[in-house]
């Protein structure tokens, strides 16, 4: 028995429409079991590799096994030879260019002229038998002329080959960005104390469970596409043009995702050869990529080789000049959101009132880096943090107190407190410096967003529109187009509506991501989904539930605003045996209005400012995080092993307590395994080393500590029901108190990462102080963009 | 989804039978628990033409300790073996039993397929993509070793868990072959060979039988908890007075390794030197090669260590 059924008649709500971020009496803020869970245990939930349709052909891609090259040909003869061979199309039958971001037009679903990754797409063929498919795919004869490979970030400066010839920036630099407020030249040559530091974040990939998968099928007018994505409406506006197809002709529908994390955003070859081989052949065809295919079609953590230096007067920040050069892989996908997001937050935790930031992002021969979990924040705020606990060391100051000595307050903010509880649970204060050597503790934060404000393709649509429908036979259904990739927003869904309207989440029928049937939603991206479709969803079933309260009104001859919905029921408040079962109430309200059908919208309404890249970063809310983590390093292996890890996150309000547990956990998770192991590392010929969950590691059940997870519930009336994200902001802490924390076992600052045995066994015998970059190539970066200093930030 | 060629698949139900099928030329494999097999098959590594499966072979699963000797049949689960009593005096067998991949895959994997496993390394251990994108290694399409160019052989290394600690506890293996069966040296069937390392020739493992065990314990190195292979592994086994031992190690070459040695001081054990000298690891792993033989070092002295502390009081 969960938490809600357990104390469900306690709900009592009223008629009048709760003032934002009121507090909720119904399932909204308990511990729950999903409603998706029953599915997803039973083995019922239906993921895309599992349709199936008569006439079925399978798809597979052909792939360069050169990293860098001029393509001479790709002979496919042999290929159409294979028995069951139904189609094989290359990159001259898919030549529109495409790419997520509309400044970043740069990918074609199958390479044309050139090869660019050890893995991108040159052909694909369909056959009646996966192993036909498999078989033509490997006897395809790829012809080229091999350029220098471009595999790291000192290689993409060096530029011995441009790995895309473009006129708008020099060398491999695909986007230079540089923004500034204040005057940080001044206002460092003028600070008491200044210092730099230079760090490396490796470059690590998502890892779902479930690997890429579309099933395609165009009937001679129409093409419905069946696709594991965490963005379906915008796969809805690039697909039509890549395929010569009208937009309304297209529908796209997506089952339940086994897992994002962002490597389900970008429109992917796959999912374009499926459905180009489908209108080809009229037959369906599905592809389905393996693991190793799941590597290069990557878009993961950027590699970040960073430099930052900072100034202060006492212990107040008074300037921050950061640098990143991020290594972007073969194509734009959403790197330039990723440069950008390398500048944007960090004045969103501490008072900088003089701040530039630069960033490069170069192209280079590797599988397109794009959106992790966090895109393209971990990065810097592991240097910001790491780089703050030496400041705090060469003045004397605790870290905790310099932290807050400098916090920021932007929206509703409850990081003092997330500091607090968890320096607090933790013993921080006194065990930092002061446990036996092998052992220690390190502390930092995080700070995210709760969806961007901004659509990617800019438009003044709502970002999020749900309808709520009841009808006669009692049954309330949601209709959404929001995405499920495992995070929990069926259950958003379900509570919200149904805490509007005095039911149980099970109780609501569910219509999903089908962009024929449901409203749009722009997906599961910038940790929107909560904040957007939640608001969305909560206007709409208030709307409906404005209709029945008129119904029951004049059925219970009693003012609409004395009305209760609670338990399936509407009541009066003050005399509980005047009732009507909400379907009754329902049937009246549909035979004295008409159907009754509602429709809730969001569109996020933020300033930001005037000056190019002050699109990026600006949200409705902003979660906080700080993060406590406790090591044991031994030092005869350099064995760095979290033993605790203590984590406090400003939620605003929990929807369902428990996925927001889990998802504070998965970020611990996934942060542990970026800051420990994972790493997406390559031998000279450009190949992945590691295209296996066996090789490419991340941590088991076994390696995870045990997490105490402290959730700060400040209500931020931008919410629905005071709601703020989780999926992202969580991860961002992580790797950088790990560092700090083996700092303060071994007394080895880690300014990269992963921090694997080797290293550190390597760092403990020669008596470094330190293991990481030795500095950043010089690169002339433009003047930067002015912006505003922010109001808070200027005091 | 990775698809297995067709081949033939034999399935004996007798010792005599298997041998039969076995020695039948060349592209002939045994199939027991198929944890190492099969994925092998499926990223085109092993293209068997015939697959001979030895489940009906009930003789090979017998586990029994009798008149102090353990006899561990070689179709007998990881998990089994784990677990079974009689097996429990063969600390460090048992030990390395229960660190092998998963629970999963110990319900599953057998005695014989862990000891017989292939050898393992960075450039062969991927898909038939990936390997031609690498212009292919000795082991397999290639005629160049991607870790030693210039040296003509494959240095594929052995990664199996129990070998180690059945090496350290001077295991003897039953082996059917054409003309009967045959009891020999466990090391006696390892060669240091990346691209070869097994001497039976269309024979098979019966069974692994064990003597009166002395003290023995199992140290592994590897990045997780779980799944991983070892990157080092390292079985010491001491005498009854604790003064002297046998280590096995694997991870550290194509063939595991065997070293005896006295056992005190406890801070440098020359067992533990003497691993450390015979260890010529390359960067076949994830860990790099001096990493490795570094941690040998390492393992086998706390294995020492732990054994020398758990002694009763004299």
């Amino acid at each position: 028995m969960n938490d809600a059924s357990r104390s469900r008649d306690d709900g009592v709500t009223t008629a009048a429409e709760p003032a934002p971020g009121a507090r909720a009496t119904g399932p909204v803020g308990r511990a729950r079991a999903r409603v998706d869970t029953a599915a997803k245990v039973r083995g019922r939930a239906v993921y895309a590799d599992d349709l199936r349709r008569p006439g079925m052909l399978y798809g597979v891609l052909r792939r360069s096994p050169v990293a860098h090259g001029v393509l001479r040909g790709v002979d496919v003869s042999t290929a159409r030879a294979v028995e069951g061979v139904r189609a094989v199309i290359t990159g001259a039958d898919l030549p529109e260019r495409y790419g997520i971001l509309p400044v970043t037009q740069d990918e074609t679903a199958l390479a044309i002229d050139r090869v660019r990754y050890v893995g991108e797409p040159v052909a694909a063929v369909c056959a009646e038998t996966e192993a036909a498919a498999r078989e033509a795919a490997a006897r395809i004869a790829i012809d080229v002329d091999p350029l220098p490979a471009i595999l790291s970030i000192d290689d993409a400066v060096a530029a011995p080959a441009r790995v895309h010839e473009s006129d708008r920036f020099p060398g491999n630099a695909g986007r230079r960005i540089a923004l500034e407020f204040g005057d940080v030249d001044a206002a460092l040559a003028g600070c008491e104390y200044t210092r730099e530091d230079v760090f490396f974040y490796a470059g690590s990939t998502h890892a779902p469970m479930e690997t890429h998968s579309t099933l395609a099928d165009w009937d001679g007018t129409r093409l419905t596409i069946h696709v594991s994505h965490q963005a379906p409406y915008y796969l809805q506006q690039i697909l039509p043009r890549v395929l010569g197809i009208p937009a309304h002709a297209l529908r796209i529908v997506v089952p339940y995702v086994g897992g994002g994390f962002g490597g389900k955003l970008d429109p992917f070859p796959d999912t374009i050869c499926a459905a180009k081989l489908s209108m080809i052949t009229g037959r369906p065809v599905r592809i389905t990529l393996t693991r190793e295919e799941v590597f290069y079609n990557h878009r993961g953590r950027h590699p970040a080789l960073m430099w930052i230096r900072s100034g202060f007067d006492g212990d107040r920040l008074r300037a921050i000049h950061f640098r990143a050069l991020i290594d972007g892989g073969a194509f734009g996908s959403f790197g330039t959101a990723a440069a950008y997001y390398h500048a944007a937050l960090q004045p969103t935790t501490y008072r900088i009132p003089n701040y530039r930031a630069e960033v490069v992002r170069f192209y280079t021969n590797k599988p397109p880096c794009g959106p992790k979990r966090g895109h393209g924040t971990p990065q810097p705020r592991f240097a910001l943090e790491c780089h703050l606990d030496r400041v705090a060391e060469d003045l004397g100051v605790d870290p905790v107190a310099l932290r807050r000595r400098n916090l920021v307050r932007i929206t509703t903010c409850a990081l003092e407190e997330c500091i607090e509880r968890v320096v607090e649970a933790s013993g921080y204060r006194e065990r930092h410096g002061r446990l036996p050597r092998g052992r220690g503790v390190g502390l930092a934060v995080g700070c995210y967003l709760s969806g961007a404000a901004l659509p990617i393709w800019w438009n003044e649509m709502p970002h999020s529109t749900v309808i709520v429908k009841a009808d006669r036979s009692g049954r309330i259904t949601a209709y959404s187009g929001h995405t499920e990739i495992g995070q929990g927003s069926d259950d958003v869904l379900a509570a919200i509506v149904a805490e509007c309207l005095g039911i149980e989440p099970e109780a609501v029928s569910l219509v999903l991501r089908d962009t024929a049937s449901t409203p749009p939603d722009l997906g599961s991206y910038s940790s929107r989904v909560t904040m957007m479709m939640g608001n969305a969803a909560r206007e709409a079933a208030l709307a409906l539930r404005r209709a029945l309260a008129e119904a029951a009104a004049s059925m219970l001859e009693a003012p609409e605003d004395s009305l209760v919905f609670a338990g399936g029921t509407v009541r009066v408040a003050d005399a509980p045996d005047r009732r009507a079962a909400l379907a009754e109430v329902i049937a009246r309200a549909e035979a004295e209005r008409g159907p009754l059908s509602f429709v809730g919208a969001y569109r996020p309404v933020v300033p930001f400012g005037d000056y190019k890249g002050a699109g990026v970063g600006p949200s409705p809310a902003y979660s906080y995080s700080a993060c406590v983590i406790e090591v044991d390093v031994d030092t005869g292996t350099g064995i760095v092993r979290p033993t605790h890890v203590w984590i406090a996150h400003d939620i605003g309000r929990c929807i369902n307590r428990t996925s927001v547990l889990g998802q504070v956990e998965g970020g611990v998770y996934m942060g542990l395994g970026e800051a420990l192991m994972e790493e997406m590392a390559f031998t000279k010929q450009g190949a992945l080393r590691a295209t296996s969950l066996l090789d490419y590691r991340t941590p088991t059940a076994l390696d995870m500590p045990p997490v105490d997870v402290i959730l700060v519930e400040d209500p931020d009336e931008a919410g629905p029901f005071g709601a703020k994200e989780v999926g992202q902001g969580p991860l961002l802490p992580v790797a950088p108190a790990l560092c700090n924390a083996v700092a303060d076992a071994v007394g080895v600052r880690f300014d990269a990462i992963p921090v694997t045995p080797d290293r550190v066994l390597r760092a403990l015998e020669s008596g470094a102080a330190r293991v990481g970059p030795r500095g950043v190539p010089d690169f002339d970066f433009p003047a930067p963009v002015r912006a505003e200093v922010p109001d808070d930030a200027a005091r | 989804m990775l698809r297995v060629d067709d081949f033939e698949l034999v399935v004996p139900h007798t010792v005599a039978q298997a041998v039969e099928a076995l020695r039948d030329g060349d592209a002939v494999v045994a199939l027991a628990g198929g944890t190492d097999l099969v994925p092998r098959l499926k990223r085109g590594q092993a293209r068997p033409r015939r697959v001979v499966a030895l489940e009906r072979l009930d003789a090979l699963r017998e586990i029994a300790h009798r008149n102090g000797v353990l006899r561990v049949g070689a179709r007998v689960t990881l998990e089994t073996l784990a677990t079974h009593p009689d097996a429990a005096p063969w600390r460090a067998l048992v030990e390395a039993a229960r660190v092998v991949a998963t629970p999963t895959i110990r319900r599953r994997a057998t005695v014989g397929g862990n000891l017989l496993q292939e050898t393992r390394c960075r450039f062969v251990d991927r898909g038939a993509f990936w390997r031609e994108a690498i212009d292919h290694c000795l082991k397999l399409e290639g005629d160049t070793c991607r870790v030693a160019p210039g040296g003509g052989r494959c240095h594929a290394t052995f990664c199996s868990d129990l070998a180690a600690a059945a090496l350290a506890l001077d295991a003897r293996a039953v082996i059917a072959g054409p003309r009967g069966e045959r009891t020999v040296p466990l090391a006696s069937i390892y060669r240091d060979d990346g691209a070869c390392p097994r001497t039976l020739d269309g024979e098979l493992l019966v069974r692994l039988e064990l003597g009166a065990p002395g003290p023995s314990t199992y140290r592994k190195l590897r990045p997780r908890g779980g799944f991983d292979f070892p990157e080092v592994g390292v079985a010491v086994a001491l005498d009854a007075d604790g003064t002297r031992g046998r280590a096995g190690a694997v991870g550290l070459g194509s063939a595991p390794l065997v070293v005896e040695g006295d056992a005190a001081p406890a801070d440098d054990p020359p067992l533990a030197a003497a691993l450390f000298a015979r260890a010529r690891p390359l960067d076949t792993l994830t860990y790099s090669p001096g990493y490795r033989r570094r941690m040998a070092r390492v393992l086998a002295r706390r294995a020492i260590d732990a054994l020398l502390a758990d002694r009763p009081a004299e």
